[in-house]
């Protein structure tokens, strides 16, 4: 076929722009979050609460069993339930139940969750207790002030070594042009 | 070469093993078919053809190539990064990046590339799969093909989502948890993955070292599936022709030398992105999870995947409602064994068996769960003795007698047989710029013996029309015909026509113009020579049927191969 510079030239130009195009569509700029918001993060993995109920395993049933199976009783382990509580200036912005997590409920309690909030100062208290009160079992409270910045993050997080609640809280991102 | 078509006249019709009665329109030689009017979408999709046919020529035009420009991509993504993966440390990925951006030779320029073709690719996918969806090629046998073309696409997404994950900029940070809330729908894990995310504790090394893990093994699994992909045809294109190669290679090269990335900022797990470069082609579906919930996005894209599923059923069902479809058959008392069904088949549906008539040599076999009815086979078949019920050869030369029959050929004046899919459109219509049209399913089933008849019953010319050939819906329809009619290819247009009577055009839907002009063309070439003679409607090639002992030596095995 043969080809009209004019046509070229076009042919060229519209395959320039395309390929700018497709380049271009793949780092459009896309607000994620706005300067005026800010989360609260919750997260922690509780272990070491779990309590086992365990009940004798009569003769009948032990022989009812392969032999390498036979064992003086069966436990059921599972943590026990726990109520999570935040107050955000007083205000009780959650409050709910965790369970066990897993089919069976039986895997460690684990809390994630994230709050919006606006960003400056403010009052936090957080509180994940058993909910059937038990002095054996750890009792996880926070209470303090933050002061979260634009598109900041409050971290309420388990201290692995002290096994309390303690809050870090990001820097936050100010607002900036993104380079194209 | 130098066989002949040999036609046996006491079983001119209803030879077909299902008898499909055809209630053929006047001017198709389709059976049971008349020609489809493009819906909306189709002439949408026909207007981009054009344009671009009129730009790059059907030989360039992109969208014609969309799926070899797709395979192209691939490896052009393979080996940038191959090339990247030399540098890429999982134990300081962000560092890392910015290493290969500012130190490592060229990294900056491929490390763009490699995110360019990632894009184009997704592109060259998107428009191969609404051509196929368009033009309903996703039902029957085709349906492997748009199926594991549908797995290419999402894995292809998951090869995408862990490359801007792995390079754990503020982008892949916004990946990273909005993928983690869809995975955590799904109750797979004892925690919710997100909380890697969380910021109490360093993103683990082995989140990194997975996700290079799938970055590398999805991309060589697509190159498995692509395999796949393309198992069903015979003399797959994985590659667009060399300048077209070139040109995107060159112009995705040169965009990533004039505008290469950045490294965005290190992604920070205590604070939200603010506005971050989200690459739309692989990460469209932030937008909405932005604004809806989750489970609303996964529901939705779960219904849209189950309906992309769904369409070679829902086409299936819609094409054998209103046509014949059934696969081709082979007539094993005229099928000489000379293999070029065999060969010419685009769905390496035929196999060549032992014979069970007690002759000598092959006999052609088709595979009724390969073959797409595509009717290449009757085109290619001398002796008439394969095609799909109602479309083989002698089903097009009875058809065509009829026709001839209703209503003579004006002498001198030019036939039209076109495709019914392609060539302007024309083959809607019984005339076009006076002369008559005469439209077949697909050029490439054309008997090369209709040419000749109609050539002897006093036409002025012929004129084929074709689709162009890298828009064959039938793959390779247009190719063999070409070569049937002017290189002597086995079924071919016999020597004794004269060939300046003969013209074979190209055009894709609505592109009237070019049949147009083709037609002046060999009216003013028909106009320089003598009129044709008179002539008894009898082609040469046609012979008595010889008795079945004598078969053997009037038809030996492999003739005119």
């Amino acid at each position: 076929m043969s080809l009209h510079p004019a046509r070229a030239a076009f042919g060229i130009g519209l395959a320039i722009l395309v390929t700018l195009g497709v380049s271009g569509i793949s780092r459009v700029p896309t607000p994620i979050h706005a300067e005026d918001e800010a989360v609260l993060r919750l997260s922690w993995r509780l272990t070491g609460a779990s309590r086992a109920t365990c009940r004798p395993i009569s003769q009948e049933e032990q022989s009812e069993l392969p032999v390498h199976m036979r064992r003086l009783e069966e436990c059921d382990e599972r943590p026990p339930e726990y109520r999570l509580m935040v107050r955000l200036d007083a205000d009780v912005i959650e409050d709910r139940v965790i369970r066990g997590r897993g089919a069976r409920g039986d895997r460690p309690l684990v809390v994630y969750g994230e709050i919006p909030m606006r960003p400056g100062p403010a009052q936090l208290e957080v509180e994940f207790v058993p909910v059937v009160a038990d002095p054996e079992l750890p009792a996880l409270r926070f209470q303090g002030a933050v002061d979260v910045r634009s598109r900041g993050v409050v971290l309420i997080t388990l201290d692995p070594d002290s096994r309390t609640l303690s809050a870090r809280t990001g820097a936050g991102v100010p607002p900036q042009e993104i380079p194209r | 070469m130098g066989s002949f078509a040999c036609i046996y006249h006491d079983d001119m019709t209803n030879h077909s093993p299902q008898d499909p009665s055809p209630s053929f329109s006047a001017l198709t030689l389709s059976a049971g078919r008349e020609a489809e009017r493009p819906g909306p979408f189709m002439r949408a999709l026909a207007h981009a053809d054009r344009v671009m046919n009129r730009i790059y020529g059907s030989r360039y035009n992109p969208l014609y190539q969309s799926g070899t420009i797709a395979s192209f991509l691939l490896a052009v993504l393979l080996i940038t990064g191959l090339y990247l993966l030399l540098f890429y440390r999982i134990g300081d990925p962000h560092a890392s990046v910015v290493r290969i951006n500012e130190q490592v030779w060229g990294g900056r320029w491929i490390r763009a590339l490699h995110r360019y073709a990632s894009a184009a690719m997704l592109v060259a996918v998107g428009v191969h799969a609404l051509r196929m969806l368009l033009q309903r090629r996703s039902w029957g046998p085709r349906a492997l093909a748009w199926l594991s073309g549908l797995a290419l696409v999402g894995v292809m997404l998951i090869a995408g989502w862990t490359g801007y994950v792995m390079i754990w900029d503020e982008h892949g940070h916004v990946l990273a948890v909005q993928g983690a809330r869809l995975i955590d729908l799904f109750p797979l894990f004892s925690e919710p993955v997100i909380r890697a995310f969380s910021g109490s504790e360093p993103v683990p090394g082995a989140f990194f070292f997975l996700n290079l893990f799938l970055h590398i093994a999805l991309p060589v699994g697509m190159a498995l599936m692509l395999w796949l992909h393309v198992s069903r045809i015979a003399r797959p294109n994985l590659l667009p022709p060399r300048g077209l190669w070139v040109g995107i290679l060159v112009l995705l090269t040169a965009t990533a030398v004039i505008w290469p990335l950045p490294v965005w900022p290190e992604a920070d797990l205590l604070a939200l992105p603010g506005t971050v470069p989200l690459d739309l082609f692989y990460g469209w579906w932030i937008v909405p999870l932005l604004s809806l919930p989750p489970w609303l996005i996964l529901v939705l894209g779960g219904a849209g995947v189950l309906v992309l599923a769904l369409v070679p059923k829902i086409q299936g069902r819609a094409a054998v409602a209103g046509l014949t479809l059934e696969p081709s058959f082979v007539d094993e008392r005229l099928c000489t064994g000379c293999e070029q069904c065999y060969v010419d088949c685009p769905y390496d549906a035929i196999q060549m068996t032992g014979r069970s008539d007690g002759r000598r040599g092959l006999v052609a076999l088709v595979d009724p769960t390969l073959c797409v009815s595509c009717g290449i086979c009757a085109g290619s078949c001398a002796p008439m003795g394969v095609g799909p019920p109602g479309r083989t050869g002698r089903d097009q030369l009875t058809n065509v007698r009829t026709l001839l029959h209703q209503a003579p050929i004006e002498p001198g004046a030019p036939v039209i047989i076109a495709c019914s899919r392609g060539v302007g459109g024309i083959a809607n219509g019984a005339a076009f710029e006076g002369s008559r049209v005469i439209s077949v399913d697909c050029a490439g089933n054309l008997h090369t013996s209709i040419i000749e008849l109609l050539v002897k019953q006093g036409a002025g010319g012929v004129l084929v029309g074709a689709c162009p050939p890298r828009d064959c819906w039938n793959r390779e329809g247009a190719i063999w015909l070409e070569q049937r009619m002017f290189h002597d290819r086995e079924a071919e247009l016999q020597s004794r026509v004269d060939r300046r009577r003969v013209a074979l055009v190209t055009a894709g839907l609505g592109e009237v113009g070019i049949v147009s002009r083709a037609l002046e063309a060999l009216k003013r070439q028909v106009a320089a020579i003598p009129p044709p003679e008179a002539d008894d409607g009898k082609l040469g090639a046609e012979c008595d049927r010889p008795q079945p002992e004598e078969r053997q030596d009037a038809l030996p095995v492999g003739h005119g191969s």
